[in-house]
């Protein structure tokens, strides 16, 4: 088993809304070991961003706080660190890139500059101009001297999101939180930044937990997953072994849907039905209302994680033992 | 980049040989507007004192008051080419010089109340920002309606009555001190200790706009996705807020501040009269109620040059801010 760098445990991030308190994460727990690369799968307004951003201890927006939970990384307490030290966790041991990389670069500022400026903040300004030109190197842009001084409208979106993995992981950070990092982006470029991604891991040796609507995804560059519905981990483990035999009901929809996108065979079993309110959950499961196998445990108790193999595990009462008769049609 | 550098200067050289034809539009209808109205410079420059007649066709002569208008412009137009603005009536100096000599005096006030504006209006506005609905953003909103609300000449008045008059800090009148014979420091001390009030009553409303301005355009930068990456990569919040937040937000700004320019210029001749500042709007109202027309004619060319120049200025330095503008 190698060495755990992210531990999240039980954690629960609220977003205080008109609407009322939504749950965005609602019980996670997750584990990153050193190095390693997981995938947190699931449907658009599953709470997976608002995971990532917990992790920062850093939101778009003020009405977010983090309510429950512990979140260690290197068995060191993030969520008991005074936010100067938590500041400086960002950028250096943490580092985390976006969705778009048109809109997360400042239009005024020289890429160079921005991709220096977190390691300026720690070591100064002469050694980063240095290092930010290295960093520009690693990530695959070519002629780094000359792009520094460019500002991000002369870039194509791929060299953007390259410019954008730079200033992440300038700092050399143990975890880099990818969400959604090639979404914004044609198909031909995706290819070229999760590539690049999986090197970055390789020769910096960081952990990367890659958040992602699209299991190809996962499948390509993460050895495990997390499979994320309304706000919780329903299924996770080695990501070979969820993709071959899926335990959850919603991991099934969600291949079922993701294999008849991409092969455009004729949809067997795709899933009806959006991700519910999560200012308002459902009794029970909360995946019961679009569940083919519902029954009528499901409806008033929520099933808790029961494990289906070693490291593989689901929170499903399908796999409960007393239940080891089968599921009931 | 050197291409780039040479764009913005070919630009640049583009933009003030546009700005020659409008310039010579501005001689050509101020000296019509001001030949064509009633009234007679050589009566005015004479006063109630009877003069023989042949002395007043000497003066028409000496002035070339005699001549036909169009032959008049045409003088006029060739002379001002020439950089010869003509010659004063009342003051008895050359044109050019009594008014670039005025128009430093107004700069100086116009640059420290503008400055003044500059620094106190973005700081209020910053402030205000960071904590939106605040009691600092709630006072800073109302220093800013104080700010549109109250005429300057009023709050000029108001200025006097407390600093000069009750507590007899600060000099109410003039740019120096009669009575005195100060050189070197003492003497820019002095005429400082002049600036202040004339400065604070000019600044109070681009102080209001300002802030107003900054305050709107920093809430929308700092909601944008790259103040979230900037504090992602554990900036320190005042670096956030400097070279993100207000870098972007001083877009706006500045084309404000520059746009407004020739008001707070039109706003200065109004203070120079409360304060008896020897700026360009004295010499203007004197000027017209002397109906010295060359003088008129150099101030109302003077300051158009000026403010096609300050535009320019503006829209360079907003180029320079912003990579994104393409000419
Ligand atoms: N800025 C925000 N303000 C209010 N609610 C938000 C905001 N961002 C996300 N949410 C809510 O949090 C929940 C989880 O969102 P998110 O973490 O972005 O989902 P995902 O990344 O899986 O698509 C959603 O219900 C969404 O409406
Ligand atoms: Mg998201």
């Amino acid at each position: 088993m190698p060495e755990s760098l992210l531990e999240i445990e039980d954690l629960h991030t609220h977003i205080a809304t008109p609407r009322g308190i939504v749950r965005a994460v609602d019980g996670v727990s997750l584990s990153v070991a050193r190095g390693a690369a997981v995938g947190l799968v699931g449907e658009s307004g599953s709470g997976k961003s608002m995971t990532g951003f917990s992790v920062l201890r850093l939101f778009p927006t003020a009405r977010a706080r983090i309510v429950r939970g512990r979140i260690r990384l290197a068995s060191r307490d993030l969520l008991a660190l005074d936010d100067e030290a938590m500041r400086r966790v960002r950028g250096g041991e943490i580092a985390m890139v976006f969705q778009d990389p048109a809109t997360f670069l400042n239009p005024v500022l020289p890429v160079g500059r921005q991709v220096a400026e977190a390691y300026a903040m720690r070591h100064g300004w002469p050694r980063a101009r240095e290092h930010a030109i290295e960093a520009l190197a690693l990530v695959g842009l070519p002629d780094p001297d000359r792009l520094y001084h460019r500002f991000p409208h002369e870039l194509s979106g791929g060299m953007r999101q390259r410019v954008v993995i730079a200033m992440a992981t300038v700092c050399r950070p143990l975890l880099l939180i990818a969400d959604e990092p090639t979404t914004a982006l044609d198909v031909t470029i995706q290819a070229q930044i999760l590539d690049l991604l999986a090197r970055l891991r390789r020769e910096l040796g960081m952990a990367l937990l890659l958040i992602t609507h699209d299991l190809g995804i996962v499948a390509e560059v993460c050895e495990t997953v997390a499979v994320m519905y309304a706000g919780r981990i329903v299924e996770s483990g080695p990501a070979d072994r969820v993709f071959a035999a899926p335990g959850h009901p919603y991991t099934q929809g969600l291949l079922a849907s993701a294999l008849s996108v991409e092969e455009t065979r004729p949809i067997t079993r795709v899933m009806e039905g959006t991700v519910p309110d999560l200012a308002a959950l459902p009794a029970g499961c909360r995946f019961h209302p679009r569940c083919p196998f519902v029954m009528d445990r499901c409806r008033a108790d929520d099933p808790p994680d029961l494990t289906l193999a070693p490291g593989h595990v689901a929170a499903c009462w399908l796999h409960d033992a007393a239940m080891a008769g089968g599921p009931a049609r | 980049m050197a291409s780039g550098g040479l764009t913005l200067r070919r630009y640049a050289a583009g933009r003030l040989l546009q700005a020659a034809p409008l310039l010579l539009g501005v001689v050509v209808v101020n000296f019509l507007l001001i030949a064509l109205a009633p009234g007679d410079p050589v009566a005015t420059l004479l006063g109630e004192y009877p003069a023989p007649p042949e002395y007043v066709a000497r003066l028409r002569q000496e002035f070339g008051l005699d001549q036909p208008i169009p032959v008049r412009l045409a003088l006029y137009v060739w002379n001002v080419a020439r950089g010869n603005l003509g010659f004063s009536f009342a003051y008895r100096l050359p044109v050019a010089q009594l008014v670039v000599e005025r128009l430093v005096n107004t700069f100086l006030l116009m640059a420290t109340a503008l400055t003044l504006a500059a620094a106190l209006g973005v700081g209020l506005g910053v402030a205000a920002a960071r904590r939106p609905g605040s009691g600092l953003d709630a006072a800073s909103t109302g220093v800013s309606l104080a700010g549109y609300s109250i005429p300057d000449f009023w709050l000029a008045q108001l200025l006097v009555l407390l600093f000069a008059v009750a507590l007899g800090w600060l000099p109410a009148q003039g740019i120096r001190s009669v009575r005195e014979e100060y050189t070197g420091l003492a003497a820019a001390l002095d005429v400082g200790r002049h600036l202040i009030l004339p400065a604070l009553a000019l600044s109070f409303r681009y102080m209001a706009l300002i802030a107003r301005l900054t305050r709107a355009s920093m809430l929308e930068a700092m909601s944008q996705d790259f103040i979230l990456a900037a504090r992602a990569r554990g900036l320190p919040e005042r670096l956030v807020l400097v070279q993100h937040g207000l870098r972007n937000a001083a877009l706006p700004v500045v084309t404000v501040i520059g746009y407004n320019f020739a008001f707070v210029l039109a706003g200065s001749a109004l203070v120079e009269t409360v304060f008896g500042w020897p700026g360009v709007g004295r010499l203007l109202y004197d000027a017209i109620l002397q109906r010295d027309t060359p003088v008129l004619l150099g101030i109302l060319l003077m300051v158009s040059a000026t403010v096609v120049v300050v535009n320019l200025l503006v829209d360079l330095l907003y180029a320079v801010l912003d990579p994104r503008v393409r000419y």
